[in-house]
């Protein structure tokens, strides 16, 4: 098995650590969004005028 | 852009200077790694021990010499031990390491060799010597001022009395700190940070803003300094001196009413754990009516750009 | 299926079983709330008080306000009595009764905390033995819980005759005070004494059960009895959490101190929930503590490499469920924290940036050698895994971050100096330190601290083993995008916080929390499934690992127990000269707040004197033992918890 984790080529590894790179960005922005919102405060405080 | 620019340069930038500490601190670590490993890569192995003797004397120097200004030493040694003991976790981390650390320790231990064999001499001389300088230094009649663990914000009585009237700290409210219609607002500061209270159709919380400031240049600034940073002109004459409103350690930290308290009864107000005479701040009741104490301080949060603390 | 059907049966009977015995169990206190709540006799402490209070109920039914709830009540309970110095309301030898108290509260304690732990321990490992399917492994977990519930056994009595001692030095030293604290507090004292003979009857029963109920349909009763205790564990000491938590934090009487006729009101004041789930999680983790330092203990003094794998592979067991329970530690810390600043301001300050804020540095450095200890800990663990040394070069890396953010944690707010330091610095704020010294900074250092410990753990799950899963490659390339994005995101809120006013900032911990949160619980969990089936490298060897590792196992007890002093030296002290918070003032000439050097000396005696003692229960354990583990070679698998077999 450990044969077809070497197949991989490395573009695609490094397209796979961006994907999800990408993706916990905005799991962690909606989750730090969420819970932001749930307490009534307003996450983007310093970024809205 | 500036400020990386200044950082690279080695200049150390007032307002960036914790994240780069961090980041130096990281750099140098990740410059240490590098060395040895490519030293390592071309046959020279340096000896673990010598690894930790030397990045552990160059951890004292970067907080001595490189933080400016110094940091006194009861931090410096909390760093250095933590710095030690982060050293022995890493040269233990692993049996081989850990191994390659003992081995000059023990070879001396051990003296097979007419060279170890002298270090061991030398050693076992100059311990008791180290150990009757240490009782020595520890006995030794010191004329230094006692350190003294001064309490900077001591805890606030429930309620106080200014002027006939009695505030309770938890739950009273600066009568200033209002919208247009008059009533208290939380947000009001945010929507007039920018705001010019000089205009003479500002709305009413910049103009009580402007009436603040008026009063901190006529009785506070003196200490208390132009620039809201504790370095006014007289600052210098008291020890400790005035605080720094402008450091996130001191009135952002703190609600409005503890401010008031504080502003209201001076040093000479201040609970037993603040004495003896940790502060010379006048009670400021004595000479400014209860608004203008309330507007006063209005003004130092909106100059500096912090907000009171809040419980909800 | 037919199997199938007869274990699902089996579960029904055993909960059936379960919610009998608790319902059962229980029906004392739900019986006696309604009397409490209706107010069975009139003003019982009316004795103790002085003659000067009396006067105020004189009046047929006279309604009064609660001072938290602010709720309209009869008064039906006596003020609380005004004391005075001397023999009559603070008898006393020639000695400060106060330092009594205290020994006997904190040795009490210990104990209690210890047997509350380890039944919890035991309920996990007994099931973890009923449902693996190995039957070596069976035997060796259920070997595992039976020695823990025979030490916690001898450490039961021992927790009730501390009790015992402590309630006399109570009502001797200190009569008054425990009077009307007692007036207020009778149907639940009684409630506690029941529960109390329930859990000693329920801890016996499933003791001397054991062997008894060993197979089939009554394994399962056994083990839902073990259920039941740490049921009957929990609400015990729940009450007993009310008691400390009114004197805090007082509810349910008026201004005066004149119960009002609601129990309910008395015992769910505002900080109790923090306060219980504090406890229920702090003891765990002690309870981790003191068995993971007793396998190393045994282990530092093995003499056969069975034994050595034995207490090596137990003293994992013990250190990662106590581990399970430190992570949310601080958590529940910063919740009730955060509860006793609603609650009064003052009490918040005067703990963590007044009179009690040196306590809160000493209490960061045992926090962070806990953390440290775990992290090194995990990192030695490598070593008894063939293969792992691929993991071995990143600990420098963590050994940085780690280090790096206790400097930031350690930094204190209010910094120690001599004046010439203080003039060179220009003033008691400094550009660097005034910014580490504040919350958001220790924020963002802790949790980025835990996250580490998670990745720790993470390393050290996959140790020996190469995934074998067709999506390996793509779960590798999350478990670092989460990761990754975790640090940034904990440090980017933290500085985040400097720029913003402290109510939002305040708010500002809670996604910082559910980020170290969901490294934990995504992480390791996806790690697992990952790790399912995987490729061994080499076997794991208990017990060949260095002896650095179990003193720091010991280590790590050490600091659990001596936090704990500390912790609830803290908590205790911030009522200042109060025994119930403006309520009922001390008046004892020890009302003072001990300077830190005694405190943290009578810390040091508590903890020395429970490990002396700790020993030899430890000891009366062995003394039964006739032949130390069910014979493990080495090199034999051996269950390991989070699904990492």
């Amino acid at each position: 098995m450990a044969e077809q984790t070497g197949q991989i080529s490395k573009g695609a590894k490094i397209g796979m650590a961006v994907a999800s790179l990408i993706l916990a960005t905005a799991y962690f922005t909606f989750l730090d969004y969420a819970l932001m919102n749930i307490q009534g405060l307003d996450y983007f405080y310093l970024f809205r005028k | 852009m500036d400020v990386i620019k200044q950082m690279l340069t080695g200049k150390l930038v007032e307002g960036y200077m914790p994240m780069q500490m961090l980041f130096e601190l990281g750099s140098f670590a990740l410059l240490f790694i590098g060395a040895f490993y490519f030293l390592g890569k071309n046959g020279i192995k340096v000896n673990k021990l010598a690894q930790a003797t030397g990045l552990f004397v160059f951890s004292i120097l970067y907080f001595t010499y490189r933080i400016y200004p110094p940091i006194p030493f009861s931090v410096r040694a909390i760093y250095a031990t933590m710095t030690l003991i982060g050293i022995f976790m890493w040269v233990s981390s692993t049996e081989e390491s850990w191994k390659d650390f003992r081995k000059p320790i023990i070879a001396v231990a051990d003296a097979n060799t007419a060279i170890t064999k002298m270090i061991r001499t030398v050693v076992v001389v100059l311990l008791p010597f180290l150990v009757g300088f240490m009782g020595y230094n520890s006995m030794k009649p010191n004329v230094d001022e006692p350190i003294e663990l001064r309490t900077v914000h001591p805890a606030p009585p429930a309620s106080t009395k200014v002027h006939g009237k009695t505030f309770v700290l938890q739950t009273a409210s600066s009568p200033y700190r209002v919208d247009d219609a008059g009533k208290y607002s939380d947000t009001i500061q945010k929507t007039h940070i920018d705001g010019n209270p000089w205009d003479e159709k500002a709305p009413p919380y910049l103009q009580y803003v402007r009436e603040g400031g008026q009063i901190f240049f006529q009785n506070c600034h003196f200490c208390h300094g132009d620039n809201l940073n504790g370095r006014g002109m007289f600052a210098f004459a008291f020890n400790p001196i005035p605080a720094n409103f402008t450091d996130p350690g001191t009135i952002a930290q703190l609600q409005e009413t503890f401010v008031f308290w504080r502003v209201s009864k001076g040093g000479i107000g201040l609970p037993r754990e603040g004495f003896p005479w940790a502060s010379v701040m006048p009670p400021w009741e004595q000479h400014l009516t209860v608004d203008e104490i309330w507007k006063v301080i209005l003004f130092e949060y909106w100059h500096t750009g912090y907000y009171p603390r809040t419980w909800d | 299926m037919a199997t199938l059907n007869k274990q699902a049966q089996k579960k029904i009977w055993a909960f059936f079983a379960l919610g009998t015995f608790v319902g059962l169990l229980l029906m004392p206190l739900f019986l006696s709330l309604p009397v409490g709540a209706s107010g069975g006799a009139p003003a019982p402490a009316a004795s103790t008080a002085p003659p000067a209070a009396q006067p105020a109920d004189a009046k047929p039914v006279e309604k009064s306000r609660d001072i938290w709830y602010k709720t309209e009540g009869p008064v039906i309970g006596a003020p609380a009595p005004k004391t005075t110095d001397g023999p009559k309301d603070y008898p006393r030898y020639n000695f400060e009764s106060r330092v009594l108290l205290w020994v006997a509260n904190q040795q009490h304690l210990y104990y209690g905390s210890f047997v509350l732990a380890v039944p919890i321990f035991c309920m996990v490992v007994e099931y973890l033995g009923i449902i693996t399917k190995d039957k070596a492994l069976a035997r060796k977990y259920d070997q595992l819980a039976y020695d823990f519930v025979k030490i916690s056994l001898t450490a039961y009595s021992l927790t009730a005759i501390l009790g015992g001692i402590l309630v006399f030095t109570y009502l001797t030293l200190y009569p008054t005070f425990f009077g009307y604290l007692a007036s207020i507090f009778r149907p639940v004292m009684h409630t506690y004494a029941l529960l109390f003979v329930a859990e000693s009857g329920t801890l016996y029963i499933y003791y001397y059960g054991w062997d008894k109920m060993r197979e089939g349909f009554l394994k399962w009763v056994h083990v839902s009895m073990s259920v039941i205790l740490n049921v009957i564990g929990t609400v015990l000491m729940m009450l007993a959490n009310s008691w400390i938590a009114f004197m805090q934090s007082p509810a349910g009487v008026d201004a005066d101190g004149r119960y009002l006729g609601n129990i309910w009101h008395v015992i769910h004041t505002t900080l109790w929930n923090p306060i219980n789930v504090h406890r229920i999680l702090g003891n765990m983790a002690f309870g981790g503590g003191v068995v993971a330092a007793y396998a190393a203990y045994r282990f530092l003094t093995a003499k056969t490499d069975e034994e050595r794998a034995h207490y090596d592979w137990m003293g994992y067991v013990a250190m990662f469920i106590g581990v399970c329970f430190l992570i949310p530690l601080p958590f529940a810390g910063y919740w009730l924290m955060r509860e006793v600043y609603a609650y009064r301001q003052q009490m918040g300050i005067t703990l963590m940036g007044g009179l009690l804020a040196w306590l809160f540095i000493i209490q960061a450095v045992m926090i962070g050698a806990l953390f440290l200890t775990t992290n090194y800990y995990l990192w030695q663990g490598l070593e008894r895994m063939r293969g792992a040394e691929r993991y071995q070069k990143y600990i420098k890396y963590m050994v940085f971050v780690l280090i790096t953010c206790f400097i930031v944690w350690l930094t204190p707010h209010t910094m120690v100096m001599t004046p010439a330091e203080l003039k060179a610095m220009g003033g008691q704020q400094h550009p660097v330190l005034g910014n580490y010294g504040v919350m958001s900074a220790k924020n963002g250092a802790i949790n980025t601290i835990i996250t580490t410990t998670v990745l720790s753990f993470i390393m050290y799950q996959r140790g020996n083993k190469v995934p074998t899963v067709k999506w390996a490659p793509l779960g590798d390339a999350f478990l670092f995008g989460l990761f990754t994005m975790a640090y940034v995101n904990i440090i980017w809120l933290a500085v985040y916080g400097y720029y913003i006013p402290a109510n939002v900032r305040v708010g500002l911990s809670v996604p910082q929390v559910a980020t170290t949160l969901s490294c934990l619980f995504i992480g390791v969990t996806l790690n697992s499934i990952m790790m399912k089936g995987a490729k061994e490298l080499g076997p794991t060897v208990w017990g060949q690992i260095s002896v650095r590792s179990q003193y720091a196992l010991i280590m790590l007890a050490t600091a659990f127990t001596w936090m704990m002093g500390l912790m609830g030296y803290i908590r205790s002290s911030v009522r200042l000269f109060w025994h119930v918070n403006e309520i009922m003032r001390d008046n004892s000439p020890w009302a003072f707040t001990h300077t830190i050097g005694f405190a943290a000396n009578m810390i040091s005696f508590n903890v020395l004197f429970f490990w002396m003692t700790i020993l030899f229960v430890f000891w009366l354990g062995s003394l039964g033992v006739k032949k130390a583990p069910a014979a493990a070679s080495v090199g034999q698998k051996v269950p390991v918890p989070a699904g990492s077999h």
